[in-house]
C-alpha cells in the first residue's frame, strides 16, 4: 500500500509518477549495494563521473573536429573563460550574474509554489473555485512563459517583477495541479479514521490532508525548481542587464561561445545543486514517503 | 543562394522585393549582431543595414566578411522624457538601447563625452520593438534608438536629447562573395536602383516610413533629415565608406568599447577595417555595368 | 409500536432499522448491496456480523460508523440518528491507517488533541500502548514498526478515546495466522478490562464463535440478516474453547449457514 496520489491521466502527474517510478528503480538497486549510505555515495558519484567524462571526452573531440571555437569551443577554452569570468568578467561576472539569477530564481520559483499550493488547497476546498480555475490553468499551462513577456513589460515595466512573473508563471501550474492531485489523492481512510476519532473538518485538514498530501506537493515544487531553470533565459530575456540568461544572450551578440557554454554549464549546475537540496529537503520533511506505511 | 536580411528595413529591405531581379529570400534580425552566428553557420549570405558592431565583432571572431555598399546613414538618437534636459540629468535615469547595437555604443560614447559614468545611469537592454511600449508606460526614461522607434518617441512625447550618424551597410561572407561574385554584385545593382529613385523622389520613401508609423507624412519631425541616403557615386569617399573615413574610424571606436569591456577580445586597427571594406561591387555600378 | 418499546429500543444503544442501499457502477448500473438489514445491539455486548466476502456488512458497518448514509432505514445510536462520524463510536479499520508523519505517541494522541482533551487522556495513552504491548516504542514511526505491531498501536488510538460503541472491520483478516491469534487474545483482554459494546466484522466464523457474545449471519448480496445466533460459551476465553465439542458444533451448524447461501 501506498500513500501516494493515485494516477490520473494529467500530464504533470505522469511526470511525478515517473519520478516515483524512478524512486523504486533506485531502491531496488540499492539493495544489491554492499555497504548502506557509503555504498549509495559511491555509487552514485562514480556514475555521475562516468557520465561526465565521457561526455567531456566526446565535446573535446568534436570541438577538434570542428576546429572552431566560435562554433565549439574546447572545454579547455571554456574552462579557461569561465576562469577569466569568476575573477575579473566586468558585466560578464559569473559570481555576480549566478547570484542575480539565483535570487530571481527563488523569488519567482518561491513565489509560484506558495500561489500554487494556496490555489490548490483553495480549489480542493471550493468546488466553484475548482470549476473556474482548473480549466484556466488547464488551458494556460501549455503556454510559454516567454510569450507574455511583452504583456509583462507594459503591465510591470522592465523592473525585478516581470522576471519573477515569468518564473512564476512556470511554476504555479505544475504546483497547484499537483496539490489539487495531491489532496484529492489522500487515502480516504485517513480522513475517516481521524473523523471517527473526533477531528472536525479544520483539524482534518491540518493535521491529516495536508501531511498526507506533502510527499505529492513536494514532488511538484522539485519539479517546478527544475522548470523554473529552464526558463530562465526567457525571464532573462526581456530588459536584463544581469544574470545567467543575460549573460549568455549577451555572449552570443559577441559570438562569445565560450562564454555561452560557461552559462548553460552554470545553470545546469545550480539547477542541479538546489534539486539536490530540496531532496534533502524533502527527505527531512517526509522522511515517510515511499516507506509503505498506510 | 544563401538568405539575406534586413535588420532596419527603413530602406532598402521593404523595396528589396518588387525591384529585385535575383531570387533570395529574407529574415528579419533585430540587430546586426543577431545575424553574426547565422553568417558564422553559413545559412546566411550577408546582411544589409548594419551598423559597425557587427564589423568590430566580427573582425574579433575571425569571421570572414566584407563591407560592399552603404545604403544610407541613419539617425541614432537619444529621445529622453522632459525630466532630462542634458546629460547630467541622465544620472539615476533608466534609459535603453538594443544590447550590442549601435544604440548602446553611441550611448557609452555620449556618458563619456558628458563625463556621466555608465554605472551612474540604469542602462536597460531592450529590444527596438519593445522600447515604444516601455517608453509609453514609463518603464524608462528614454532610450538611445533609431528611426522608426525615435521617430515614435518623438511622437509619444520625448524630446532629442543628441543624435548621431549611424551608417547602414551590406556585408557579405568572403566565402559567398569568392563563390557568387555575380549574385551579389546583382543585388548591389538593385540597391544601387533603389537609392537613385529614392534620392530622385524622396517623397516616395517618406510615404513609405508614415505609413509603416502609422503617422501623418507631415508630422514626420525634421529629425529625418532627407539627406541620409548614400549617393552612389559619393560611397568612395572618407564621408561615407572611403579608407579611413567616417565609417571606419566609428568601427574601431566601437571596437575599443567593446573590447574594454570585454566583449571581444580586440579592436580593429583602421588598416584592419580598410582591408573589410570591399568597394569593387560599388564601383562597378558607377561604372555602369548594371544594366 | 408504543412509547415504552421505543424507549426501551433506545436504551440498548445501536439500532439499525430496515437499511436498503444500492451502490453505482458509475455506468447508470445500481447494484443492491442491502435489503432491509435490521438489527440491535445491547449496552457491553460483544456482536459479530459474519457473512460471506461482499454480501454488504462492512457497508453496514461503516453506516453505523456515520461515513456514509443508507438510502432506507435509519441507524439510531441511543435514540439519536447517526448521521456523522463521532468519537463515541470508535473504528478500527482493516488496515492500521496509523499517521506515518507521527509517532506512535502522537497517533494515539490524536483523538484527545482533535478532542481537546490532551492533558487528562496522556496516561490512559501510555497505559493502553503498554497494555498493547508497545512500550519503549512510543517515538517510533509507524513505517518502523511490524504489521502486527501497528495494528496494536490502531487499537490503542481508537480506545484512548474511551469510546462507547467500539466498531472493527475485519480488524485482524490481512495478518498471518499467528499474529491473528495474538491480535485475538488482546482483544479479548482489552474488552474484558474495557467493557464497551463490540460490533465486530468478520468473515471468520472461527474468529467471529471465540469473540463474540452474539453472531449475525448476513445472506448474501443483497446482504440482509439471515441468522441471530447466541454465543454464550464462559468468558474468559482463550484459543483452547476452539477444541471444545460445543464449539465445534456450533462452528459447523454456522458452516452449512454459510454454503447454504453462497449456493
Amino acid at each position: 500500500m501506498t500513500d501516494l496520489p493515485s494516477a490520473t491521466p494529467d500530464a504533470a502527474l505522469e511526470q511525478v509518477d515517473s519520478e516515483l517510478v524512478r524512486g523504486h528503480r533506485l531502491s531496488r538497486k540499492r539493495r544489491l549495494l554492499p555497504t548502506g549510505r557509503w555504498g549509495d555515495f559511491i555509487a552514485t558519484t562514480a556514475s555521475l563521473i562516468t557520465a561526465l567524462a565521457l561526455v567531456v571526452a566526446l565535446w573535446w573531440i568534436a570541438a577538434i573536429a570542428f576546429n572552431d571555437p566560435n562554433v565549439l569551443p574546447s572545454p579547455e577554452e571554456v574552462a579557461d573563460r569561465a576562469d577569466e569570468l569568476l575573477t575579473n568578467g566586468g558585466d560578464l561576472g559569473l559570481v555576480h550574474n549566478a547570484q542575480v539569477s539565483l535570487i530571481r530564481i527563488l523569488i519567482g520559483w518561491g513565489g509560484g509554489v506558495i500561489a500554487g499550493v494556496a490555489v490548490g488547497i483553495a480549489m480542493v476546498s471550493n468546488r466553484w473555485i475548482l470549476g473556474l480555475l482548473d480549466p484556466l490553468i488547464e488551458l494556460g499551462r501549455p503556454i510559454p512563459p516567454l510569450a507574455f513577456a511583452p504583456l509583462l513589460v507594459i503591465w510591470f515595466g522592465i523592473g525585478e517583477l516581470p522576471k519573477y512573473m515569468i518564473l512564476g508563471f512556470t511554476t504555479f501550474p505544475i504546483v497547484a495541479i499537483s496539490t489539487v492531485a495531491a489532496v484529492k489523492g489522500v487515502d480516504r481512510n485517513w480522513i475517516l479514521a481521524a473523523q471517527s476519532l473526533g477531528a472536525g473538518r479544520l483539524y482534518v485538514l491540518r493535521r491529516v490532508t495536508i501531511p498526507a498530501a506533502l510527499p505529492g506537493i513536494l514532488v511538484s515544487i522539485r519539479l517546478a525548481n527544475g522548470l523554473s531553470w529552464s526558463s530562465l533565459v526567457a525571464a532573462e530575456i526581456i530588459a536584463s542587464t544581469s544574470g545567467l540568461g543575460w549573460m549568455i544572450l549577451q555572449a552570443g551578440r559577441f559570438l562569445d561561445t565560450p562564454t555561452i557554454f560557461v552559462g548553460i554549464i552554470t545553470i545546469g549546475l545550480l539547477a542541479f545543486i538546489t534539486d539536490r537540496v530540496l531532496r534533502v529537503a524533502e527527505a527531512w520533511l517526509v522522511p515517510w514517503r515511499g516507506k509503505g506505511a498506510s | 543562394m544563401g538568405r539575406f536580411v534586413a535588420p532596419t528595413l527603413i530602406l532598402a529591405g521593404q523595396q528589396l522585393d518588387s525591384f529585385s531581379n535575383i531570387s533570395m529570400s529574407t529574415v528579419d534580425v533585430e540587430t546586426g549582431p543577431a545575424a553574426l552566428p547565422l553568417m558564422q553557420s553559413g545559412q546566411l549570405a550577408g546582411v544589409a543595414d548594419v551598423g559597425e558592431p557587427p564589423i568590430a565583432i566580427g573582425f574579433a571572431r575571425n569571421i570572414p566578411l566584407k563591407v560592399v555598399w552603404s545604403g544610407n546613414v541613419t539617425p541614432v538618437t537619444l529621445v529622453v522624457n522632459k525630466d532630462i534636459k542634458s546629460a547630467a540629468d541622465l544620472a539615476g535615469k533608466k534609459i535603453a538601447a538594443p544590447g550590442g547595437s549601435t544604440g548602446e555604443i553611441f550611448l557609452k560614447e555620449y556618458l563619456a563625452e558628458n563625463n556621466v559614468a555608465w554605472n551612474e545611469i540604469e542602462y536597460v537592454d531592450l529590444g527596438g520593438p519593445d522600447i515604444v511600449p516601455a517608453y509609453s508606460s514609463g518603464a524608462i526614461d528614454g532610450a538611445f534608438i533609431w528611426v522608426p522607434q525615435s521617430l515614435a518617441l518623438l511622437h509619444a512625447g520625448g524630446h532629442e536629447l543628441t543624435t548621431q550618424p549611424g551608417s547602414q551597410v551590406t556585408i557579405f561572407s568572403q566565402e559567398f562573395i569568392d563563390q557568387h561574385p555575380d549574385v551579389v554584385q546583382a543585388f548591389v545593382c538593385d540597391m544601387a536602383q533603389i537609392q537613385e529613385t529614392a534620392l530622385k523622389t524622396p517623397n516616395s520613401v517618406w510615404a513609405a516610413l508614415a505609413e509603416k508609423l502609422k503617422l501623418p507624412e507631415s508630422e514626420l519631425p525634421e529629425l529625418m533629415p532627407k539627406d541620409t541616403i548614400v549617393p552612389v557615386a559619393q560611397m568612395g569617399s572618407p564621408k561615407y565608406l572611403g579608407p579611413n573615413g567616417a565609417f571606419a574610424q566609428q568601427v574601431v571606436a566601437t571596437g575599443e568599447i567593446l573590447a574594454e569591456e570585454g566583449a571581444i577580445p580586440q579592436a580593429p586597427t583602421i588598416s584592419e577595417v580598410n582591408e573589410m571594406i570591399d568597394l569593387q561591387f560599388a564601383e562597378a555600378v558607377t561604372a555602369g555595368k548594371c544594366s | 409500536m408504543n412509547e415504552s418499546k421505543l424507549a426501551k429500543a433506545a436504551d440498548t444503544g445501536l439500532r439499525l432499522q430496515g437499511i436498503s442501499h444500492s451502490f453505482s457502477d458509475g455506468r447508470g448500473r445500481a447494484t443492491d448491496v442491502l435489503a432491509g438489514v435490521s438489527f440491535e445491539v445491547g449496552a457491553r455486548e460483544f456482536v459479530s456480523l459474519m457473512g460471506p466476502s461482499g454480501c454488504g456488512k462492512s457497508t453496514v458497518l461503516g453506516m453505523v460508523a456515520g461515513f456514509l448514509s443508507p438510502e432506507q432505514g435509519d441507524v439510531r445510536w441511543h435514540g439519536e440518528r447517526v448521521t456523522a462520524p463521532d468519537a463515541a463510536r470508535g473504528v478500527v479499520f482493516q488496515k492500521p491507517h496509523l499517521y506515518p508523519w507521527c509517532e506512535v505517541y502522537d497517533n494515539v494522541m490524536f483523538g484527545p488533541r482533535a478532542l481537546g482533551r490532551e492533558r487528562e487522556s496522556r496516561d490512559l495513552a501510555r497505559d493502553l500502548i503498554a497494555e498493547v504491548g508497545l512500550e519503549g516504542f512510543e517515538r517510533h514511526r509507524p513505517y518502523e514498526l511490524s504489521g502486527g505491531m501497528q495494528h496494536r498501536v490502531a487499537l490503542a488510538r481508537t480506545l484512548v478515546n474511551r469510546p462507547e460503541l467500539l466498531l472493527m472491520d475485519e480488524p485482524f483478516a490481512a495478518l498471518d495466522a499467528q499474529t491473528r491469534e495474538e491480535m485475538q487474545a488482546l482483544l479479548l483482554e482489552v474488552w474484558q478490562r474495557h467493557r464497551c459494546t463490540v460490533l465486530f466484522v468478520t468473515h471468520d466464523i472461527e474468529e467471529g464463535l471465540l469473540l463474540s457474545d452474539r453472531i449475525l449471519v448476513m445472506g448474501h448480496r443483497p446482504g440482509s440478516i439471515r441468522a441471530d445466533i447466541s454465543v454464550d460459551f464462559e468468558r474468559p476465553r482463550d484459543e483452547t474453547l476452539v477444541f471444545d465439542q460445543r464449539f465445534v458444533d456450533l462452528r459447523s451448524s454456522v458452516r452449512t449457514l454459510f454454503r447454504k447461501d453462497s449456493s
